[in-house]
This record gives structure tokens, C-alpha cells and sequence, in this order.
């Protein structure tokens, strides 16, 4: 009987372990995030646009930035909310396989030094109903120990209140 | 101070995932499974034998649906040596391991699969090689579990 058959699946898992070269910017920046717990940012010396992450080449003006620490400068990792969207679907860590415990809220800021970032809410401020345009946000830091160079090593960012 | 520049960032993709072989594939890996039989399906319309068994002949789009019983001996067709370890969980074993493209006497078709039982420097295009099975078959392409070279 055709109907009856048994069909046959497999569980599998793809997996690829990669490693990139960060390159002297971004690897600099990085750097400086996991030792320092504090973002930094370069200026265009071509038109005055903040660059961060900092990148060898001002994306508008194709003006090469300078080496850290000429023209580089730390962040206070202080800002606005500009915009948030709130995850509700769960969807896979690409790192890990698991799923991403949801809800969660993604926004972005206008940091306080004039160039926009996106990164997580943190899971205090989940109400949606208290978020609004222009709230003063904070970005919390991983511990020194639990810093590994990456951006996830800002936990999330959180709302000041008042 | 030192420079923290960090010159190089670990990274990893990791996705589970359930495949479901179809209905074709299935009956393939039931006999090979339970019977320890290699079934290929011949194309009604333009007579190509297909290994592993396809439901559409790729050549001419016809529906096929006759099934042939294939011999576990075939041809080197292409071979490749793996050196690069790159995954736990996508690659058939530890390298080095040789990997070769046979066609089963009567197939139209090549099989990818594990070539054992020889020296990488002593595999040869065209060598002759019989397939292994395994003893505790699962259903998966590794119940055969390599080639040999038949003498």
C-alpha cells in the first residue's frame, strides 16, 4: 500500500565554524570595548561625520580616516531612543541553534555625541507602552571578565528614568 | 599599555534541522536499510538509470516509476582527498578521508561517497570498487558505510 509506506528524515545540523581578521579599525574598536567596556568613534576629517564602528573609509566623502588615536574618541554610551521594534517572533540564534527568548525589543539610539546605533532594550523595559521617542537611554556593559570583543559584549541598552 | 587591537574574531553558524527524504528516497534507504539493496530507477521515457533514485527524470521531465536493483560494484568516476577539518557535525568523519564520485555498473549516474580500504596516492579514476556495508544499518546514506577497491 502505497499510502502506508514509511517515510524516512534525518536529523541533521549544519555547522560551520569561521574565524575573520576584525582588520586595525574595527579590531582597534573592539579592542577597546572589551578592554575598556567604552565604544569609540573616529571623525571624517573629509566632512565631519562621526564613524562608529569606526571604518577606514567615510562611507560619503570616501575620505580616509586616520589610525587610532588620532581623531579617534570614546562615547559616553549615552543617547535617545529613536526608534524600537519589538520582536515577538522566535527565531534562531545563529550561534547557538536555540531559539532567542522573545518578546524582545530592538531599538536605536541617537547617542549623545550625534551618530546613530541600534542594539537590544533591555529586558526591564519590555512595556511597550512607556517607550516614546526621545526617552534617555544608556548602554549597559558586560563585566571585564565576561568581555569578549564583541558587540554583544554591550548587554543591551536601558532606559534612564526621567 | 598593550594594543587590545583584536586581530581576529571566532565566529559559528550552528543550525539544526529535520530532512524528510520523500517518498523515492525513502523506499532507497529502506532497502538499503532492511535488505541491504542499492535501487536505482530507470526513466520510462529516455532509459537513463538514476542512483540515487530521483521522481523526475532530469533529462526529459517524465514521471518514473521503475525501479532497478543495482550491483554493489561500480567505477571511480572523480575522487577527491580531504585534509580541511571544517566541522563536526557536516563532515562524514575526521580527516584525511578520500571522497569519490562512482558510477554502479548499470547507472547512468555517479554515487558520492567514502572510499576506504586504499591508499590516498594508490586511488586511481577508473579503478573498479564495491560497496561496504554497514552492520547496524540506520536508514542514511552511511549504511553503505565506504568503497573498496574490488579486485
Amino acid at each position: 500500500m502505497k499510502g502506508q509506506e514509511e517515510l524516512l528524515g534525518q536529523e541533521r545540523v549544519l555547522e560551520v565554524r569561521f574565524r575573520w581578521a576584525a582588520g586595525p579599525y574595527l579590531g582597534r574598536f573592539l579592542g577597546q570595548l572589551k578592554e575598556e567596556g567604552v565604544l569609540w568613534a573616529v571623525r571624517c576629517s573629509g566632512c565631519g561625520r562621526i564613524l562608529m564602528p569606526p571604518r577606514i573609509v567615510c562611507a560619503v566623502c570616501y575620505t580616509e580616516t586616520p589610525m587610532f588615536p588620532n581623531g579617534w574618541f570614546p562615547l559616553s554610551g549615552r543617547g535617545t531612543l529613536v526608534d524600537w521594534e519589538r520582536i515577538i517572533y522566535p527565531q534562531m540564534d545563529p550561534e547557538t541553534g536555540q531559539l532567542r527568548p522573545e518578546p524582545y525589543i530592538h531599538g536605536t539610539f541617537m547617542l549623545d555625541e550625534g551618530v546613530l546605533f541600534t542594539h537590544y532594550l533591555g529586558p526591564e523595559d519590555l512595556e511597550e507602552s512607556r517607550l516614546r521617542e526621545g526617552l534617555k537611554v544608556e548602554a549597559v556593559i558586560k563585566d571585564p571578565r565576561e568581555r569578549v570583543g564583541k558587540l554583544t559584549d554591550i548587554k543591551y541598552f536601558r532606559i534612564l528614568e526621567g | 599599555m598593550v594594543d587590545p587591537t583584536i586581530q581576529i574574531v571566532n565566529g559559528r553558524l550552528y543550525g539544526p534541522y529535520h530532512n524528510w527524504y520523500g517518498a523515492v528516497a525513502s523506499r532507497f534507504f529502506r532497502e538499503l536499510r532492511d535488505n541491504g539493496l542499492i535501487l536505482g530507477n530507470r526513466c520510462g521515457s529516455c532509459g537513463k538509470v538514476f542512483l540515487p533514485p530521483r521522481s523526475v527524470c532530469p533529462g526529459c521531465l517524465s514521471d518514473i516509476d521503475e525501479w532497478v536493483e543495482l550491483p554493489s560494484i561500480g567505477t571511480l568516476t572523480a575522487y577527491t582527498v580531504v585534509y580541511y577539518s571544517y566541522s563536526d557535525h557536516c563532515q562524514p568523519k575526521q580527516p584525511p578521508y578520500a571522497l569519490g564520485i562512482i558510477r554502479l555498473d548499470g547507472a547512468d549516474t555517479g554515487l558520492c561517497h567514502l572510499l576506504e580500504e586504499v591508499k590516498f596516492e594508490e586511488i586511481r579514476i577508473g579503478m573498479k570498487v564495491e560497496a561496504v556495508f554497514s552492520r547496524n544499518r540506520k536508514g542514511n546514506i552511511l549504511d553503505i558505510a565506504y568503497f573498496k577497491p574490488s579486485f
